[in-house]
């Protein structure tokens, strides 16, 4: 077979496809209606997830640390739960603000997804920018793992080991730096392994495609 | 065709998405080709056939009739068939679809398929995927003017690599 006879064959093949396989109208609204499984849709949902947890956190931490900063009015019972005093309410304050920053960037992040889904870019420029948010996707994702969580954990423990006596300097704020350290290391790890996990074939697909662009390009550059 | 919908908005919508149906349907055989050249097994085209639709349908309000419809399905396509990794699946789907979506793109397991198909599909698999994406828009005719611009490289880049993939598309048909 010659490649000429290619088009010919290709041709017969449409001709049958039209015939024979064709997908009513019916069949085509009924598909729209169901959810893509693609990589790039489960980021989305992934951020999503991740913009509403960092704005409850975040919204919770500011209004709690307020509260104690400036005095909650008299008839209102927190219990024990939340301990009382200026050094836990400044650091829910900042608590707040930081899962506020890391809330933005994420609401950032999801606008650039949802560009670069609904642009219908020529296919070197989609590859390259796809790798490009999900890399800073993983990035940040593992990042805001690694300091959110253990952040939240370490004020639940200095609410328990200080109670009355917010971070004084003794043996267990020492005890208090460890846990922070191996959290954050846990953390950090534990995220990069789910990061992997999750959108690693995804993109090292990516990397083997643009890779096979580049080669080619490379090697038909010394031709022109 | 009448759609019953409560405001204006909804209106627009069902309009936009009888007028992408209608659009869709009729060039759907892109989307077929893309499926057959991309994936090896029915229920992998399926997914696929699927996931290019959804993304025809995301993507549809950013075609505003500068590129040719069929041009903006190739690239949109191309896109989502290069960016696909299949999932292991937990459970099947649960949506009821007719015969003709059951059957959809069955043609390599037909044993009356054309041989010649057969040795021209099976040629094509051992291109790599961008390989595989110029040679199936050669076969569609189009122009490197067009194949430059659904690929986003230069024509001189089209030219060379299109000669260098119909060079290694001819030595595979001849071991074959």
């Amino acid at each position: 077979m010659e490649v000429n006879d290619l088009k010919a064959i290709w041709k017969k093949a449409s001709d049958r496809e039209k015939s024979g396989y064709w997908v009513s109208d019916e069949d085509l609204r009924t598909m729209l209606k169901k959810k893509s499984h693609a990589a790039i849709a489960d980021v989305q949902k992934e951020l999503k997830n991740k913009i509403l947890m960092t704005t409850i956190f975040s919204v919770f931490g500011l209004v709690m640390g307020c509260f104690i900063v400036f005095k909650p009015p008299a008839d209102l019972d927190l219990g024990d739960f939340v301990p009382t005093g200026l050094a836990y309410g400044i650091t829910l304050i900042i608590m707040g603000v930081a899962v506020g920053v890391i809330s933005i960037h994420t609401r950032i992040r999801h606008r650039q997804v949802r560009q670069l889904v609904e642009a219908a870019q020529p296919l070197k420029a989609s590859l390259t920018q796809t790798r490009g948010i999900f890399q800073k996707i993983i990035g940040a994702g593992v990042l805001s793992d690694t300091i959110v969580t253990p952040l939240v954990m370490i004020l639940i423990i200095a609410v328990q080991v200080y109670n009355k006596e917010p971070f004084a300097f003794d043996l267990r704020l020492l005890y208090l730096l460890l846990a922070a350290v191996a959290l954050v290391y846990g953390f950090y790890y534990l995220a990069k392994f789910m990061m992997n996990r999750k959108f690693g074939r995804f993109v090292k697909a990516l990397d083997d495609r643009l890779n096979e662009l580049e080669a080619m390009e490379t090697e038909d550059s010394e031709i022109i | 065709m009448k759609y019953k919908f409560d405001s204006s908005k909804s209106l627009i919508e069902a309009n936009t998405e009888g007028r992408f149906v209608e659009m869709v349907t009729e060039s759907q055989g892109i989307i077929h080709k893309v499926c057959n050249i991309y994936c090896d097994d029915r229920e992998h085209r399926k997914d696929l056939f699927q996931e290019i639709l959804i993304q025809l349908w995301k993507s549809f309000g950013s075609f505003q009739g500068k590129a040719k419809f069929s041009t903006w399905m190739y690239r949109v396509s191309l896109n989502v068939a290069l960016q696909y990794v299949r999932k292991e699946r937990k459970k099947p789907s649960q949506t009821h679809l007719s015969d003709e979506v059951k059957n959809l793109s069955d043609t390599i397991q037909d044993d009356n398929y054309e041989e010649d198909l057969k040795q021209l599909y099976a040629a094509i698999s051992q291109l790599n995927d961008i390989e595989k994406a110029i040679i199936m828009l050669y076969l569609e005719d189009r122009d490197n003017e067009e194949i430059a611009e659904i690929i986003g490289i230069s024509q001189n880049y089209v030219r060379v690599r299109m000669n260098r993939s119909k060079e290694k598309l001819k030595r595979i048909l001849n071991t074959q």
